[in-house]
């Protein structure tokens, strides 16, 4: 029998400080897909403020999988003991 | 006791009167563009956060200290392709066990239980939104009345004021009279009316008086007809952003500013300017504004009264100002907030 692998999540600041989430989550899940729909499930406050009204990851949101941007369009396999982090993208100057 | 919301670009903050005193708390939300204040129907108060890069939400408390996130309207329901996007809620407005919350991209959303939200489709999927153009605050649902029935109006800059007779079911625009916000004569199509903010008599909801872009205007039979009252504004063209009206006398207060092209204070006079004859007449509020030129503005959400006298209003340069005689003379406070889009007046 195959083990889900657990990845650790990590959310933007300000995020947690509005939902009252941990910045980092363990979840579980086979693929990136699969860990953001167990993380919505768990943490359901966390949608509105890392997917827009279509259902795909905001545009000024990005995603990083063990330190590797990835656009989350498709599902790719995460790691046991991996990350996936969502971060803002940098404005200002 | 008095209690001051004031809601700015960066977190919300919590103004109390002790005495001649103020003490401050906050920033609620820290990091948060706070943009609406509002009441639950259980009656815990409300606010709404928006952020550039993660949305906006909805959160609601019983003390104004411990906040906890409540549903939110959404445009889920819509499926995947239909482009709108829920930039922020600009306000809520409960009654009867419902509360309302406006937003833009403009829609209408309700709620009983702060988990659900029903969209308002009379509104949302009216049959002129495909002409709906946003303005320069964005297409947005900014203020809702109703009449404690079946009548609603919803008021969407660029748009005009929606009214219903049927509970939200159907609107009907209702600007007859009202000088459009682009004048067709210039070559563009009207494409609406921009309306900046409305006001009621809770006695009498068909008196209705209306901040636009172009003027000042007040309704007699719930907006079949507007007349333009800003003749004795200080502004040509009657520009401003918020109406508010004190309920337990009447009075009307408005902030007029230069021009579209020029939003600041006619020759840096700051004021607010007040009505005591529903707007046939205007003068200059009360005393205590500044002397020296202030060049500052006032947003559609950020001026309020709790309908006994007390108003306040905080200024886009982070000032709060308080009257606590229905706009005889005003205090500025002693804080200086962000950027201010949303003040609410508490009696607790």
């Amino acid at each position: 029998m195959t083990e889900v692998p657990v990845v650790t999540v990590t959310l933007p600041r300000l995020v947690c400080q509005a939902t009252g989430v941990p910045h980092h989550v363990e979840v579980a899940g086979g693929t990136t897909l699969e860990v953001l729909d167990a993380l919505l499930e768990r943490h359901p406050g966390v949608r509105p403020h890392l997917l827009d009204d279509a259902g795909g990851l905001r545009p000024n949101v990005l995603c990083a999988v063990d330190g590797r941007r990835t656009r989350l369009a498709e599902a790719a396999p995460v790691r046991p003991g991996g990350t996936m982090a969502f971060v803002p993208s940098v404005a200002g100057g | 006791m008095t209690t001051i919301m004031v809601g700015t670009e960066k977190g919300a903050y919590v103004l109390r009167a002790d005495g001649e005193d103020w003490t401050v708390a906050g920033p609620l939300q820290p990091g948060w563009r706070v943009t609406a204040f509002g009441r639950a129907p259980d009656g815990r108060a409300l606010l709404a956060v928006g952020s550039n890069w993660f949305g906006t939400s909805v959160h609601a408390s019983e003390d104004l200290t411990t906040w906890e996130q409540v549903g939110g309207p959404s445009w889920d329901h819509l499926g995947d392709d239909h482009g709108r996007v829920l930039e922020q809620v600009w306000t809520f407005h409960t009654t009867a066990g419902t509360v309302y919350a406006g937003v833009a991209h403009a829609g209408l959303f309700r709620s009983t239980d702060l988990a659900r939200w029903e969209p308002v489709d009379g509104l949302n999927e009216h049959a002129t939104r495909a002409d709906w153009q946003p303005g320069l605050g964005g297409l947005c649902a900014h203020h809702v009345l109703d009449d404690g029935g079946e009548r609603l109006w919803v008021a969407i800059s660029s748009v005009g004021v929606l009214r219903s007779e049927d509970g939200g079911a159907t609107f009907h625009h209702a600007d007859e009279g009202v000088v459009p916000a682009v004048d067709p004569s210039e070559g563009a199509a009207a494409t609406g009316w921009c309306v900046h903010a409305v006001a009621h008599d809770p006695d009498d909801p068909d008196r209705i008086w209306r901040q636009d872009h172009k003027g000042v205007y007040r309704t007699d039979d719930g907006g079949d007809r507007w007349e333009r009252i800003d003749g004795s504004l200080p502004n040509e063209d009657g520009f401003g952003f918020p109406i508010v009206r004190d309920h337990a006398s009447g009075r009307l207060f408005v902030v007029p500013l230069e021009a579209d092209a020029n939003r600041v204070p006619v020759g840096g006079r700051f004021a607010a300017w007040s009505s005591d004859d529903d707007g046939d007449t205007w003068q200059v509020a009360g005393t205590g504004w500044p002397e020296a030129p202030t060049f500052t503005g006032v947003l559609r959400g950020a001026m309020a009264t709790d309908q006994q006298g007390t108003v306040a209003l905080g200024t886009t340069s982070g000032d709060v100002w308080l009257s606590r005689d229905t706009g005889d003379s005003w205090t500025r406070l002693p804080s200086t907030f962000p950027r201010i889009n949303a003040v609410e007046v508490r009696g607790d």
